[in-house]
């Protein structure tokens, strides 16, 4: 059993006012088998207007948005989870979902042969696809863009966190296992991150092909889906000419 | 031709002058150039007798009813597949199937509120279904206004022949929006804009049923209910939207993020309870391509009926019997790409050379679970007019099904042709032309 | 079924411009026919003043050119071919609110400008259609508009361009003082569009011993504050 602190922080800014700027946001920890939360604080501003709710996969949501002009979009949600490392998430809801290619986790047949010829090879096949990807990539920023499709990632051979899960959920899917991609936080400071999750029959399992290693000790998940466009922590529109920086900082202590 | 109606074919350009009158137009894009045209119109009419019109209106009710029970049977208790009538990939992997829509309840059960059967009539005098369209299906305002200038120019072909009056179509959506409306909320039309190639027809349906035409950005979600916003921070309640926005433009917070056609967070609103959406979303895992050769087996399933109307015969790759003998016969078979829509993923296996058959061939042995086969029907050509010449060209029959409350088919629909001999494909977007439809009242 | 009580931004927008556009279809037709009439056997000095007007950025140089410019140009915005067609760019986002019947005036007289301009039409009388269907629309509009704020904003509309043409050509005082009258009367407790700074300003602007539109700064002033007098 672990205990985190949590703070994830957004500002976004707009270079002249927009409106009826409408947003949904995956910012506070998954609650399942695993991650219970134990406080938790999401700090807006009064005029945000905004109702909780669930996604089309169980995730927790915040969304509404602000109808009138605005230059700026600041958040701040954080709290304390617990993860207890004895216990898994047995969800079986939509598996034959996570057993089919989506948009972004497609596949073609070099990769299905990349895929069976680890399950032919023996020993626990995610394991193994979880190395192979980490092998295969090169870790680089700016290489892929937040659409890149699995198909591309695996001829590029380079991305970031969000294209090494793609990868070996796609992957997965073409071996035959149930695989989900997840995004939540990784211990320290930074960025959000995205891992794996997948079926072993029973129960979900986390690997991080970006790192090579189970996602357990030091993971606090927030959402899944079958690919990255089921579950973005922030998804938003407006009307309006102006461009949008966003910023976001992340940080994950054990307590 | 029937002699009763010379007097509406000697009149055919007055006919055109008040289509013109009216912007009967639809739009496409050429080489991305948006473009109205008139829709070309046959003054000489499809004629569907008494009998016919009983058993049809008694199969596509049977068949829509099952339709609508497959679809909330898909996005809640799965029996259908739990039962191996339908094989699970083929609702999965459909780009209809919407996740989204699990355990959402519209009202009533309804999904397919406004349905569009594309049937056509073989030579032997049966009629096929060869696609449904639950999503949304265009094309009602064309006969309906045809109706209303026809019987104008030639009232006289109207008093001579007992036709069943299809102006009614306007009553039968404003009764099935009043049926969905949540809330005591106003009713509207969501177009996409004036650019879109059924514009005219988004615009002229707000007219006849009293909704309010919507354009993008006119909705908004807040605290889970729809509003229409006006001038002075004014609002209005919503209670049923009849989109003609497609699922995916639909919420850019759930799908396609960049939409601007959409109303951000309506689907939140929607599985609240709070406001209807004319079709419900997700209607696409049932009339996909593929599904489309299992809608007799839900008849069966369903409703423990016979069902009425026939499908084309169409075989499935994914099973191995069908898969050989596609093989085998794929000179005399249409082949349908399950991924394709509004007429362009159709060939015929006789137009191929060789080299395209062995082809097509590998795509079907690579990919099972996007194609369908099926028999090319002997279409029972249509009359139409062309330079005072009466010819004979292939033509299909969009017929309407509109479900609240009631489930009721609309006495007409939508007779397109194709305008040139050699083709089998009627869409507007091709060229094509229509037809006012006639349901005989004896 | 709940009816909408409510006319959103865009609609209001769509209602004004189309009130505008077409009532500048029909004045520069008159104007024009005005114009048409002296040129037949009159001394430029007799229509040059309407010709000026009319062709404000002096686009055309022969007579003939200037006809067939002023009716089918598409290119000049102060054409009657320009107007009619922005005022069915407006209209046919309305169709809910003025209906078929209303817009098929339009349609026809847009139809009608086209065919003209094909066969090179020169007599004005071609075009009578196009001021018959004018007033036809007006007389439909008004009567199938069934909301109030709706048709106010499409008769403001309608009513700032002719005032805005009055001045524009040199009216008289006692029409011009009719003309911002009228609009006035479209501005009311439902449909409070109007600027009350800026329709102050006017109606001080538009008083006898004031009037002067051979004073160019003053007939610009009047021009501008007739223009901004709404939001759209």
């Amino acid at each position: 059993m672990s205990s985190y602190l949590y703070n994830y922080q957004t500002v976004v800014t707009f270079s002249m006012p927009v409106r009826q700027h409408a947003v949904m946001l995956r910012c506070q920890p998954a609650e399942n088998g695993v991650q219970t939360v134990v406080q938790e604080h999401v700090t807006m501003p009064d005029n945000y207007q905004f109702c909780p709710g669930h996604d089309a996969f169980s995730n927790r949501i915040l969304y509404g948005g602000i109808m009138r002009p605005h230059s700026a979009f600041v958040y701040v949600s954080t709290g304390i989870v617990r993860r207890d490392l004895d216990t898994y998430d047995s969800d079986c809801g939509f598996l034959p979902v996570y057993s089919l290619p989506s948009q972004l986790t497609g596949i073609n047949s070099e990769m299905k042969d990349f895929a069976l010829s680890a399950k032919t090879a023996g020993g626990n096949t995610a394991e193994i696809l979880c190395e192979k990807v980490f092998n295969m990539m090169r870790y680089a920023p700016e290489t892929t863009t937040v659409i890149t499709k699995a198909e591309d990632v695996f001829s590029l051979r380079c991305g970031v966190c969000q294209d090494y899960a793609h990868l070996m959920t796609a992957l997965c899917r073409a071996a035959g296992i149930s695989a989900r991609y997840v995004n939540g936080f990784v211990e320290g400071t930074g960025q959000t991150h995205a891992w794996v999750e997948v079926f072993d029959g029973r129960r979900w399992l986390g690997y991080d092909p970006t790192h090579n290693r189970t996602a357990q000790k030091g993971y606090v998940k927030i959402a899944h889906g079958r690919d990255a466009n089921d579950c973005p922590v922030n998804r938003g529109i407006f009307y309006g000419n102006a461009v949008q920086t966003t910023q976001i900082s992340v940080t994950l202590q054990e307590l | 031709m029937d002699t009763r109606l010379n007097e509406l074919t000697d009149r055919r350009e007055t006919v055109n002058k008040w289509l013109e009158r009216y912007g009967v137009r639809f739009g496409i894009y050429k080489n991305n150039v948006f473009k109205e045209q008139l829709f070309p119109f046959d003054p000489v009419p499809r004629i569907i007798t008494k009998t016919d019109w009983e058993y049809l209106e008694q199969g596509l009710r049977q068949r829509v009813t099952a339709l609508n029970k497959f679809l909330w049977d898909i996005y809640h208790d799965k029996n259908i597949i739990r039962d191996s009538v339908v094989p699970e990939e083929f609702v999965y992997a459909s780009k209809g199937y919407m996740p989204e829509c699990e355990g959402v309840d519209p009202k009533g059960g309804v999904y397919a509120h406004i349905s569009g059967i594309d049937l056509v009539e073989g030579k032997n005098g049966q009629w096929y279904v060869l696609e449904d369209n639950l999503r949304i299906p265009s094309g009602a305002s064309y006969p309906m206004i045809a109706r209303e200038i026809t019987r104008k120019v030639s009232p006289k072909t109207f008093a001579d022949n007992a036709v069943a009056e299809n102006r009614g179509y306007a009553d039968l959506l404003r009764q099935m929006m009043t049926d969905m409306t949540v809330g005591n909320g106003i009713a509207v039309i969501l177009t996409p804009g004036r650019y879109n190639s059924a514009y005219f027809e988004h615009s002229y349906l707000a007219e006849k049923t009293g909704a309010v035409l919507a354009y993008p950005g006119e909705l908004i979600v807040e605290n889970n209910v729809v509003y229409y916003t006006g001038i002075e921070n004014k609002l209005n309640r919503v209670g049923c939207i009849y989109r003609r926005v497609s699922d995916e433009y639909l919420d850019p917070m759930v799908f396609e993020a960049s939409s601007l056609l959409g109303i951000p967070n309506v689907m939140q609103a929607y599985k609240a309870g709070n406001v209807a959406l004319i079709n419900a979303l997700g209607n696409g895992v049932a009339d996909d391509k593929g599904i489309y050769y299992f809608v007799p087996k839900m008849v069966e399933y369903y409703l423990h009926e016979k069902p009425v109307l026939q499908n084309a015969p169409t075989y499935l790759p994914y099973f191995k019997e069908d898969y050989d003998y596609i093989l085998a016969n794929i000179n005399n078979l249409v082949i349908k790409d399950v991924s394709e829509a509004g007429g362009y993923g159709v060939v015929f296996g006789r137009d191929l050379s060789e080299d395209k058959i062995k082809e097509l061939k590998n795509l079907i042995i690579s990919e099972p679970r996007r194609w369908i086969a099926q028999e090319v029907i002997d279409f029972k050509d249509l009359e139409i007019l062309e330079d005072g010449q009466l010819i004979e060209r292939k033509a299909d029959l969009r017929a309407f099904v509109v479900s609240g409350n009631e489930t009721k088919v609309w006495k007409s629909g939508l007779t397109r042709f194709s305008r040139n001999p050699a083709s089998f494909v009627v869409n507007s977007s091709q060229g094509g032309g229509f037809k006012d439809t006639w349901v005989m009242l004896e | 079924m709940v009816k909408s009580t409510i006319i959103s931004t865009a609609k209001a927008n769509s209602l004004y411009w189309l009130g505008r556009y077409e009532e500048r279809v029909y004045m520069t037709l008159h104007l024009f026919r005005k114009c048409y009439d002296r040129m037949i056997d009159g001394n430029p000095d007799d229509y040059s003043h309407f010709r000026n007007n009319l062709d404000t950025k002096g686009k055309y140089s022969g007579n003939g050119e200037f006809v067939f410019g002023m009716l089918y140009d598409e290119d000049n915005e102060s054409s009657v071919i320009s107007a009619q067609n922005k005022a069915m760019d407006n209209a046919i986002l309305l169709r809910d609110l003025i209906m078929s019947e209303t817009l098929s005036y339009l349609e026809m007289s847009v139809s009608r400008l086209r065919h003209c301009r094909e066969s090179q039409e020169a007599n004005v009388t071609c075009l009578q259609p196009v001021i018959d269907w004018s007033l036809a629309f007006w007389g439909s509009a008004e009567q199938r508009l069934r909301n109030h704020t709706a048709l106010n904003i499409m008769m403001t509309g309608r009513n700032i361009e002719n005032l805005d043409i009055q001045i524009r050509f040199g009216y008289s005082f006692e029409r011009v003082r009719l003309a911002f009258d009228s609009l006035t009367r479209y501005n009311d407790q439902e449909t409070n569009i109007f600027d009350g700074n800026t329709a102050a300003i006017i109606d001080s602007l538009i008083v006898k011993d004031k009037f002067n539109l051979n004073d160019i700064s003053y007939k610009n002033e009047l021009l501008t504050r007739v223009n901004k007098l709404t939001l759209f």
